[in-house]
């Protein structure tokens, strides 16, 4: 045992087995094969996807919908389904290169309203970001900056996004800013909120082994609060970008010029039917790539999370 | 088993402590609970950890050993009397008194390394010499291997291990051990014992070990407390003058081994006697172990 003791120090590479017998985990590869094992893993794992019954179970739920969609609207046209527009009507629609109602995947007005919705989004998310995170952080840090705040914080908080439409539009003279504001509103809400909780939630075992390492009160908080908070920081992130797609859309309707929300509400003023369903399913969309991507810095950012579940 | 448990070569081995401290609990009483529902958890306590010993503390759970390993490490203040560190008065949390906690406390944000580079880092002292250090405690727990895992990948056992590494890079006066093999299953925690054992051996650094486990008290100890009941007071302090480096296996069938732990045995019985009477309902186990122990030994 001595020899090998010795042969591992000078060779701090080599592998060695766990000197105690202990059950464990592979050694943890920090070599440059680790880009080559990830992408073979990635090939594996896509292929045992691609051959096990999930993807057709996808496609035959998707498949489901629109079958039964055209079949109640196109075809039987049954009961009310009748005045909604047809899969086919808006498939042409959407993919037509001169749509008769104005917009389509061929049409740069499309992609203004996406682009408008889109930067609305991430103005108005980023701001609630830098704003909440830090607040949600203190609140749950400070007994004495929660007692002051907290009960203002939690009067404004139920207040539904809607209530704040006449205040947005009075307080903000222009288009583009009493949307963005009731979106940074929502988003902020769930945002802080979540920060708190996620304060709340850490162990008071690791702030006391912080302390007694000789850790400040600085460093409790840098090293300790916030990434003990993070879980909850990407909870929060995730409902923050929820709830703020649903007051961009009705920010849009009451006040907005372009967004799809705006393209929906005025696709309806002006019965172009086919044009509201396809603000809707981008609408879904875009939502459902926002939270994804929430998802994937989330687990970039706390790796341990991830690893722990492997 | 123990040979499983490598003692190292002297490259290994952990630095011995050249001047051990010691530290003195003078008449401490601490009380909790609001204005006049206050009630003491520790009343009078007085004991001291010689310099360079490991004093075991034992005495049944929920008896008030954890505020001591509390008032120790300085998160809690005594009510009246002095926690001394080599005659200083302590007051507030620092790494010269160590607390390793019951459950893990390492950060599951943070490898194995940088757990153990948390110290070092937090007192800006995260240099050439203290990253060396921390290569050296992590091959003396065998955790080389597992340098860039997270606590969550590591079995109980490493996490425990993991844990006396990142305690004992900042070479703390004095470690304070509160239960910490607690939650481990019988064959990790013998393990454990040794590991620590053979640790201590090394270090020679003053330590307070706090158990319910009279075997793990005994075979680690040079001295046993054995705690009273709510409030906690020193009861009997025991020597346990048995060689080292001890052997699990010989110690815990050693005649001299036996004679203290009956000893023990007495005393705690009595003193859960005392605390049935009073109504404690958890104490009724441990009078009914002892007894059947009794007619089984008789």
């Amino acid at each position: 045992m001595a020899t090998q003791r010795a042969a591992a120090r000078t060779a701090p590479s080599s592998p060695a087995l766990p000197d105690d017998g202990s059950v464990g985990t592979q050694p943890g590869p920090a070599d440059p094969q680790e880009g080559a094992v990830k992408r073979e893993l990635f090939k594996y794992r896509l292929r045992k996807w691609l051959f096990s019954p999930r993807p057709f179970l996808m496609l035959i739920g998707f498949a489901a919908f629109l079958g039964g969609w055209y079949l109640l609207v196109d075809v039987l046209g049954v009961w009310r389904f009748g005045t909604l527009p047809g899969l086919v009507e808006v498939v042409t629609e959407w993919t037509a290169r001169e749509p008769a109602y104005g917009v389509s995947l061929f049409t740069s007005e499309y992609y203004t309203h996406i682009w408008v919705s889109l930067r609305r989004i991430l103005l108005a998310f980023f701001a609630a970001l830098a704003l909440g995170i830090p607040l949600g952080l203190f609140l749950g840090w400070s007994t004495r900056f929660r007692e002051f705040s907290f009960p203002v914080f939690e009067l404004f908080r139920p207040i539904p996004i809607l209530a704040w439409v006449p205040l947005a539009i009075i307080m903000f003279a222009s288009d583009e800013a009493p949307v963005i504001f009731l979106t940074f509103l929502a988003a902020f809400f769930a945002t802080a909120l979540n920060t708190l909780l996620g304060v709340q939630s850490i162990d008071r075992e690791y702030m006391r082994a912080a302390f007694c390492l000789g850790s400040s009160s600085r460093q409790v908080f840098r090293h300790v609060v916030v990434p003990g908070a993070l879980p909850f920081i990407f909870t929060g992130l995730q409902i923050a970008m929820g709830v703020a797609w649903f007051s961009l859309v009705a920010g849009e309707m009451v006040a907005g010029k372009f967004g799809l929300g705006y393209l929906i509400n005025s696709s309806y003023t002006t019965t172009r039917y086919p044009t509201i369903i396809i603000g809707m399913i981008t609408l879904g969309a875009i939502g459902f790539l926002s939270s994804a991507i929430i998802r994937l810095v989330g687990n970039r950012l706390m790796v341990y999370r991830a690893r722990a579940m492997a | 088993m123990s040979t499983q448990v490598d003692r190292g070569t002297d490259g290994a081995r952990i630095a011995r402590v050249t001047d051990p401290s010691s530290l003195e609990l003078r008449g401490v009483t601490k009380l909790f609970g609001e204005g006049p529902l206050a009630t003491p958890v520790v009343q009078d306590c007085s004991f001291t950890l010689e310099s360079g010993k490991l004093t075991a503390m034992i005495g049944p759970s929920g008896c008030g050993k954890s505020t001591i390993a509390f008032l120790v490490a300085g998160f809690e203040r005594p009510t009246r009397g002095e926690v001394l560190l080599d005659g200083q008065a302590v007051s507030q949390p620092s790494h010269e008194r160590l607390l390793i906690f019951q459950e893990t406390a390492l950060m599951p944000w943070l490898t194995t390394y940088e757990n153990v580079m948390f110290g070092p880092k937090m007192r800006r002292a995260a240099n050439k010499d203290t990253k060396r250090r921390a290569e050296e405690l992590l091959e003396r727990v065998g955790l080389r291997e597992f340098r860039d895992k997270y606590p969550l990948q590591l079995s109980g056992g490493m996490q425990r291990r993991a844990e006396l590494a990142r305690a004992l890079i900042n070479d703390p006066k004095v470690m304070v051990l509160d239960e910490p093999f607690r939650g481990l299953d019988a064959m990790t925690r013998v393990l454990m014992q040794e590991y620590y054992s053979a640790l201590f051996e090394e270090g020679g650094r003053t330590s307070l070990f706090i158990t319910t486990d009279i075997d793990e008290a005994i075979f680690l100890a040079d001295r046993l407390l054995i705690m009273t009941n709510l409030p906690a007071r020193v009861r009997e302090v025991i020597d346990v003058d048995l060689p080292r480096p001890r052997d699990k296996e010989e110690v815990l069938v050693s005649e001299r081994a036996n004679e203290i732990k009956e000893q023990a045995f007495d005393v705690l019985h009595e003193e859960a006697l005392k605390s049935f009477a009073g109504g404690n309902k958890a104490a009724a186990d441990f009078v009914e172990a002892y007894t059947r122990r009794q007619e089984t030994t008789d």
